[in-house]
């Protein structure tokens, strides 16, 4: 287990290396400057900026150059935020996101799993069709259109609940909802679906048949295996919701770093590209590695570690 | 296990062993369950009426999809304009039906490759395992990784703005869940006893893949087809949005949708209707789903 | 004199354009009655909770360059001059000044018992450090180019000298500051009260170069003094006691909040958790809200217009270029497209900038006539003699624009005007990420772009020196040589009828040779309660709070 581990640290590293380069060169292929604006500055001007921010090295330096530093994990100043360094743009942003991410990944997860459940166990009965109806909703009206809706309602026509920011219990409600929404439906999908399949097993049948009870059955057996894609699902998806949303943090004005994501791209900020992604990854291989790890503790049969053929 | 101790069968002396079931294939007995299956065929027969009403209502209509009457922006729903018109004047009828086109088109393809390189990806990941997992999966971390924006941009560049562009940008992107969540299920599945015992008759790896495997997997992999329906719907209106799609006056439901999502107050009729025609075509496509997997699940066959 | 009559127009145009009883006219007179400060009608509670849209930036006045920033930073520093409710550049920092016989030399004297919010005073020393270190190369600001104006500003900006001493600023003593320009420019006093022109605290900037990075360390010398900056959620700003005309200044305290979208202001605005909403207000509620009165317009200096490829076929053929524009209706586009009051566009230049004497858009008139059926008839032969009689044989072309913003319906406006008023059916739509569209609009790579402007400062040349051969801004492929001489001209005098009649004649010869499709000039559209009085949203610039207060209500 400590050498998968180790080999699986290893090729995470390798992976991470190959993103940032990436990143690093499509960042800079595509069209269009940090200073490209409107109105457009004197060449002068754009000279300047460019030597302070040392854009005008040699591609390969400049490459070299932030890969040492990104090894320090020295993220450099953004273009854009002219005062700020990318690291402290992170360390301001991350715990707004990450707060307003675990709350939604834990709404998805109970509800997503208890409205699986309750659906598989009464198929095709009401319970099951009312659950699905909400699911199909969930995930065919993404997160800008629920997030309007709710403000449309809670705040505009009720009044009920302040329209965005951050910080106090009532602000969380609807950017929470609208958050979890997709993950939560595709959730209650999945665990309904594979929950089914191991219902039918010849093993649940026999179990039912000798009487065992019901929810210990559902427990012990039938969730401990519908639960295997939930968990693949939620490798990438805790990485996303933790890194935040662009569209809820826009519209429910939220100080989280997902907006950060995709105005760092608008602006060609290209120090904040790189960081905010090279942050979002190194979560997305942790989140992958725990979940390959997690499948062996769930399904003692995987081995993932196992050499191949 | 020592592997030298077992001698492969000759191909020869299974022919008999098979189970002798001539009257139906695995196919025809799946259409014949399908069939029979009321809420899936609600769903197809929804699916199909879209279809119909994308192709007709254009035709036949009295507006056109890009024919604009300024003096009569944002009008509510009435009998001239049945869903109502939009910032210049245009019937949302029309334009919704059109739209239909992009949407169902996109819809379908972007679920289709899902299916199609998800499961081959995530199967052969998953069956092999070990260093070819390894690789397989930290490229689609790699993926995953990517800030998708970048190489859309980069494809706006490189290639001509069109639904063709769209389905390039789709098909990079769509298969990458499907790919995991196979693989997931083909880590655990392969240890089951039944592949054992094919994998130890000499069954070759991708008859084992596509006959046991696969179909042994199609709740998750059903579930996250439908998925990608409305999720490409969406990316559509972004990637049209980056300048990538289809240009303006023509709208799909997901540029309908986001152009008006703002509208609420003032012309909710204007977000209402492309929602609504997503989430039916969604809950048509889900029954459909629901019939196909109960219909494809070995478990299932009776 | 000039500014009534500007103020007259502005308001006369304003009428024009909006529904009575709303608009830019609720805006002056807020305004006026805020100068006489009538103390009886005050709340108690002098406090107001803005919606800037955006986080500002930065909060350097070297470095910015955007309007949420410019905004927050109206209401902390001050420099020599500040726009003041009559539309006029008063005496700010500096208390009088003198130019010298050519226009040149400017010495400005400032005011007693100036003081930063720190409490050290405010000297000329300050003004002569924040201006070379705009101007320091290695700085880096993206608007040093406004410094220019001054002596060996822009030699020194491109390394061409090396010694900050050369350039134009000079603090003469700590009340004394000496200014020598480059060439005479009548507006310069309007540049003065510009951010890449304010002080900077001297001590404070050279113990710690990242001073504008937080509310803790950031010193300013305006009406206001920032207490709090939670970024990307709120920055908090109090009254300056340490202010010189801190009587005249009655708020307490201004909460500015950064949110993007517009549907979640309008309805933050309705609920009363903000005051004032200069963010994003949607497309589809704009009509109604001013009809309400709870959206307001002033006008704007600015232009929203469409270019063509002049290096292009058709669009090298000025008959081709003149035929578009004269088809496209641009009073229908205001009234039922962009639908917030904007002016439709018959000329370049906006209205509201002075003339010799009078305003200058309303001395040249419009170089496009407002008979939309004379226009359309003018078109149509224009494009027959092109050789596309009815549009047939017109080449297929694009219109580029970018998503962001009312473009796109604007662009869907002008394709249908095109096709019904002049037969020209294979023109299509492209939208282009926001820096795509910026690099293929400049690299000539378009048929038919979108295009805006506003005005840098109070002068005509802010909209007319882009069209010259070596401007950057120029992305229509037209060069004269003539009209880069007209621009030099009016660039080198210092006699104003020189000046105003060179301007006149380039701006005919944009509208002679069609270089560029006016649509309208831009309106400020935004929100305020009806109890929020005196507030200043001027034409340029960025709001300013100084004069605002809470009614009783």
């Amino acid at each position: 287990m400590a050498r998968y581990v180790a080999r699986r640290l290893l090729s995470g590293i390798l992976t991470l290396w190959v993103i940032a380069s990436l990143t690093f060169f499509l960042s800079r292929a595509i069209p269009g400057g940090p200073f490209d604006s409107e109105k457009q500055l004197p060449p002068a001007v754009l000279e300047n900026l460019n030597k302070k921010y040392h854009l005008d090295w040699p591609i390969w330096k400049q490459y070299l150059d932030y890969m040492w530093r990104l090894i320090k994990w020295d993220l450099g100043p953004s273009f854009r935020y002219a005062n700020q360094t990318v690291n402290e743009i992170i360390a301001q942003g991350f715990p707004v996101s990450a707060q307003l991410g675990l709350m939604a990944l834990a709404v998805a997860v109970v509800v997503g799993i208890s409205a699986g459940i309750i659906s598989a166990l009464r198929q095709y009965r009401w319970q099951d069709h009312l659950a699905m109806t909400l699911a199909t909703v969930g995930f065919s009206v993404p997160s800008f259109i629920l997030g309007s809706i709710l403000i449309y309602i809670f705040s505009y026509r009720l009044g009920w609940l302040p329209a965005s920011r951050w910080g106090t219990w009532d602000r969380a409600i609807m950017p929470v909802l609208a958050l979890s929404a997709f993950p939560t439906s595709f959730i209650a999908r999945l665990v309904r679906s594979s929950m089914l399949e191991v219902l039918q097993q010849d093993y649940m049948k026999a179990a039912r048949a000798k009487g065992m009870p019901g929810y210990i059955l559902i427990y012990r057996h039938a969730l401990k295996n519908a639960i295997l894609p939930v968990i693949t699902f939620l490798g990438p998806l805790s990485a996303q919701i933790l890194t935040g949303s662009f569209v809820i943090e826009t519209i429910f004005a939220i100080p989280g770093m997902g907006r950060t994501f995709v105005t760092s791209i608008a602006n060609r900020d290209y120090t904040l590209i790189m960081g905010v992604t090279m942050f979002y990854s190194v979560l997305l291989v942790a989140a992958n590695l725990i979940v390959d790890l997690l499948y062996a503790v769930v399904d003692p049969r995987i081995k993932v570690a196992g050499g191949g053929e | 296990m020592d592997l030298q101790r077992f001698q492969p069968v000759p191909r020869e002396a299974l022919a008999g062993q098979e189970i002798p079931r001539p009257s139906t294939t695995y196919w025809q007995d799946a259409w014949r369950r399908l069939r029979r299956h009321r809420l899936a065929m609600l769903g197809l027969t929804v699916i199909v009426v879209l279809i119909l009403l994308a192709i007709f209502v254009p035709m036949l209509s009295p507006y056109s999809y890009d024919q604009q009457n300024l003096s009569k922006a944002y009008q509510p729903p009435s009998a001239e304009h049945w869903f109502g018109t939009d910032n210049l004047g245009r019937d949302l009828f029309v334009r919704t039906m059109f739209g239909a086109r992009i949407s169902l088109a996109v819809g379908f393809f972007s679920s289709l490759m899902a299916g199609i390189i998800g499961i081959i990806y995530g199967a052969i990941s998953g069956y092999f395992g070990g260093t070819v997992d390894n690789i397989m999966m930290r490229i689609v971390d790699v993926i995953y990784g990517l800030p998708t924006t970048l190489y859309v941009i980069l494809l706006m560049v490189v290639l001509k703005p069109g639904l063709k562009t769209i389905f390039i940008a789709l098909a990079i992107t769509s298969w990458i869940g499907m790919a995991r969540i196979v693989r997931g299920q083909v880590l655990s599945l392969k240890e089951w006893e039944f592949v054992l015992a094919a994998r130890t008759l000499g069954v070759p790896p991708w008859k084992i893949i596509w006959r046991h495997l696969v179909p042994n997997a199609l709740g998750p992999i059903i579930v996250t087809m439908t998925v990608e329906v409305p999720a490409a719907i969406f990316t559509e209106s972004w990637l049209s949005f980056l300048g990538l799609g289809v240009s303006a006056p023509i709208a799909s439901w997901g540029s309908l949708a986001a152009d008006a999502y703002q509208n609420l107050r003032t012309a909710p009729w204007t977000l209402i209707f492309p929602g609504l025609f997503i989430s039916i075509t969604m809950l048509a496509f889900q029954f459909l789903g629901d019939g196909l997997r109960d219909a494809l699940d070995p478990r299932m066959r009776k | 004199m000039k500014m009534r009559r500007l103020r007259a127009l502005v308001a006369s145009l304003a009428i024009l354009t909006l529904v009575a009883g709303c608009g830019a006219r609720t805006g002056d007179e807020g305004q006026q009655g805020s100068t006489g400060g009538p103390g009886g009608q005050q709340a108690a509670k002098q406090e107001l909770v803005v919606n800037l849209g955006a986080e500002p930036p930065t909060m350097d006045p070297g470095l910015m360059e955007d309007h949420s920033s410019i905004t927050v930073a109206t209401n902390i520093f001050e420099g020599l001059t500040r726009l003041n409710p009559d539309g006029k550049y008063e005496a700010a920092m500096a208390e009088s000044w003198e130019t010298s016989e050519d226009g040149l030399v400017w010495t400005f004297k400032l005011r007693d018992g100036i003081q930063w919010s720190n409490g050290d005073p405010v000297t000329a020393h300050d003004f002569e450090f924040a201006w070379k270190r705009a101007l320091a190369p290695e700085f880096g600001s993206p608007y040093a180019y406004q410094l220019y104006y001054l002596k060996n500003g822009e030699k020194y900006n491109k390394g061409e000298i090396t010694d900050p001493d050369q350039v134009g600023v000079k603090a003469l003593d700590d009340k004394t500051l000496q200014v020598t320009l480059e060439a005479p420019t009548p507006y310069f006093l309007s540049l003065t009260a510009f951010p890449t022109y304010y002080p900077v605290p001297k001590k404070v900037v050279e113990a710690n170069p990242n001073w504008a990075a937080e509310a803790a360390t950031l010193v300013g010398n305006g009406p206001f003094k920032i207490v709090e900056w939670v970024h990307n959620d709120k920055l908090v700003i109090v009254k300056n006691e340490n202010y010189w005309d801190k009587d005249t200044v009655k708020l307490e305290k201004i909460t500015f909040l950064m949110v993007p979208d517009g549907a979640t202001n309008v309805t933050m605005f309705e609920n009363g958790e903000v005051d004032v909403n200069l963010g994003a207000i949607p497309q589809a509620d704009l009509p109604r809200l001013l009809a309400s009165g709870d959206a307001k317009v002033t006008p704007q200096l600015g232009t929203y217009y469409y270019i063509v490829n002049t290096t292009k076929p058709p669009f090298n053929d000025v008959r081709v270029r003149k035929a578009l524009s004269l088809a496209i209706d641009r009073k229908a586009i205001v009234e039922n497209v962009t639908r917030a009051g904007e002016l439709p566009a018959y000329a370049f230049v906006p209205p509201g900038i002075p003339d010799v004497s009078g305003d200058f858009r309303q001395n040249a008139g419009n170089y496009i006539s407002e008979d939309m059926e004379a226009n359309i008839a003018e078109a149509k032969r224009l494009l027959a003699e092109a050789g596309y009689p009815d549009g047939k044989g017109f080449p297929p072309a694009v219109i580029l624009y970018n998503q962001e913003g009312a473009h796109q319906p604007v662009a869907e406006a002008i394709q249908a005007m095109w096709k019904q008023n002049l037969g020209i059916t294979n023109i299509t739509l492209q939208s282009q990420e926001w820096k795509v569209f910026l690099q293929t609009r400049h690299n000539l790579q378009y048929d038919i772009a979108r295009n805006g402007w506003l005005g840098d400062y109070l002068d005509p040349m802010t909209f007319l020196d882009m069209f010259t051969s070596d401007s950057g801004q120029n992305d229509t492929g037209w060069k004269s040589k003539e009209y880069d001489e007209l621009i030099a001209t009016a660039k080198r005098s210092a006699d104003p009828q020189v000046r105003m009649e060179a301007m006149h004649k380039a701006e005919k010869m944009l509208f002679d040779e069609a270089v560029v499709i006016p649509i309208y000039f831009y309106v400020n559209k935004f929100q305020e309660k009806p109890w929020v009085k005196g507030v200043l949203h001027p034409p340029i610039g960025a709001e300013d709070f100084k004069w605002a207060y809470v009614e009783a209500h």
